[in-house]
């Protein structure tokens, strides 16, 4: 990590673990009702936030912004190859964040996740006829 | 030629309706006999989508004689007997099969019903009994599968019950002729099935991720028994027609695979894309099972205080642990050819039916 004022670039601190909560929030929100109306839904959410989350760090490395989120969230300065590989890894840590959520409450509004034998109550929607021999 | 004339108990269940679908096909003459629907929902806690059903659809359709019984009432039964001549065979698949049943419940239908029945059928001469019984009466295979002659160690009351149901019926058979053929099948599946293997289906859709878990030492492996219905009431028309099988029980089902191979069939045919690999030491996995029971066990009783039934009965998850591994030699070495020897032929027809009725 470089602290100085060198060769650095500018990154969020908390980047990665807000991208995984959002990611987490999407993958809830893609499954239980987005995923009825359009299935193309998370490609889109994950290249809007991606997409917010890289123009935040291209706007304070390019002097517009001070800082990554204006600095309410903490910023360290990097090498930019690091810095780089750190911005580049935030669609696969949105991802991760999308997997545990759909393992944990399911992938559709069928699905329940690995709490479906430990709860009383059935929450998924019924099963439609998906087959036709 | 006079037709041969059978007696079915549970007509109205998952597999009695089966076992008539195959005797009318057969050219049998069929009595049919189960409780009253509304007598139904005495013995079960409640209907849905994940227990024993009852169709009277079937029983309609195939124009089959109905006498409504009770079995725990011997003088309902009297109806199915007196002045009708005596039965080539009386099939008794009847069973309260209810994993959340109490004891007492379970064995006044259980016991006491079959008693009743095996004692009229003595009485009006009834040629051949084939009995339904379950390979639940063993318990635990220690040292590989387990043979007809396997002791008993019934590790649930329902599987307790059948096993004293077996007993009755085989001092019956001693004292006073009961022409008894017992069948004991490993968890059946098929068409209109929905309590047992449809719970492991129906729980792996509403999950959506699978879990393999490879187990060590590698040695460690848990195996899977199982019959399609088709087979079993095959099995069971085969056993009437040899009269060499009074006396005998059968283990009634496929061959066995392992649990690792049954779960990757059934991720593939369910359609379940993320699949998430778990190599464990099998005395942690045994610690995490255990831990898993008793929240189960928790559930089942905040569900009884609740008047309710959980999702998944509590010795349905005995499978996560312990080993189930039968043989079928013994019926197999008589003659018997199964449809469905290999269970993921029989569970991907099974599977297909289902997707097509949105089951699954």
């Amino acid at each position: 990590m470089v602290q100085g004022k060198g060769v650095a670039v500018k990154v969020g601190l908390l980047d990665v673990p807000l991208i995984i909560v959002i990611g987490g929030i999407c993958a809830y929100l893609y499954a239980k009702h987005l995923i009825k109306k359009n299935k193309d839904w998370y490609a889109f959410l994950i290249l809007f936030f991606t997409v917010i989350f890289w123009l935040n760090i291209i706007l304070s490395n390019s002097g517009v912004i001070p800082k990554p989120w204006f600095g309410i969230l903490g910023t360290v300065r990097v090498h930019p190859l690091i810095g780089t590989f750190y911005v580049l890894s935030y669609p696969l840590w949105f991802s991760w964040g999308a997997e545990r959520i759909f393992q944990i409450f399911g992938r559709s509004p069928e699905e329940e996740g690995v709490l479906w034998p430990f709860t009383l109550k059935e929450r998924g929607e019924p099963f439609k006829p998906s087959w036709k021999s | 030629m006079e037709r041969k004339r059978a007696l079915v108990t549970g007509a109205c269940g998952f597999t009695g309706g089966h076992m008539i679908e195959l005797l009318v096909k057969e050219g049998w003459e069929v009595v049919a006999t189960d409780l009253k629907r509304e007598e139904h929902k005495q013995y079960y806690c409640e209907e849905g989508e994940l227990h024993p059903a009852y169709y009277e659809d079937i029983i309609e359709k195939l124009k089959v004689e109905f006498i409504p019984a009770d079995l725990t009432k011997k003088e309902t039964l009297i109806p199915l007997f007196e002045g009708r001549p005596p039965y080539d065979a009386i099939f008794h698949i009847a069973s309260l099969y209810d994993y959340f049943a109490l004891w007492e419940v379970l064995y006044k239908v259980n016991v006491i019903g079959a008693k009743n029945l095996a004692e009229l059928a003595i009485e009006y001469k009834a040629r051949r009994f084939i009995h339904w019984s379950t390979e639940g009466v063993y318990g635990e295979a220690k040292d590989g599968p387990i043979d007809e002659d396997h002791p008993f160690n019934p590790p649930n009351d329902y599987s307790r019950s059948k096993a004293e149901q077996e007993k009755v019926l085989w001092t019956l058979h001693k004292e006073k002729g009961l022409p008894l053929t017992v069948l004991r099948p490993a968890p059946i599946y098929g068409p209109r099935h929905r309590y047992g293997v449809y719970h492991i289906l129906y729980g792996i859709r509403r999950i959506g991720t699978g879990v393999i878990i490879s187990w060590y030492p590698k040695k460690k492996t848990l195996m899977f028994p199982s019959v399609h219905v088709i087979d079993l009431v095959r099995a069971a028309l085969f056993c009437a027609e040899h009269d060499e099988t009074i006396g005998k029980a059968y283990n009634v089902l496929s061959e066995c695979i392992t649990q690792t191979e049954l779960l990757e069939f059934l991720y593939d045919a369910l359609g379940i894309k993320k699949v998430v690999r778990i190599p464990v030491y099998w005395p942690i996995y045994k610690f995490f099972s255990k831990i898993a029971m008793k929240i189960i066990t928790a559930l089942d009783r905040k569900a009884r205080k609740k008047g309710i039934r959980p999702k998944v009965d509590v010795p349905m998850a005995g499978y996560l642990t312990h080993q189930y591994w039968f043989s079928n030699k013994r019926l197999k070495d008589l003659g018997f050819e199964y449809i469905y020897e290999d269970p993921r032929k029989g569970l991907w027809d099974y599977i297909t039916w289902c997707k097509e009725r949105g089951w699954l």
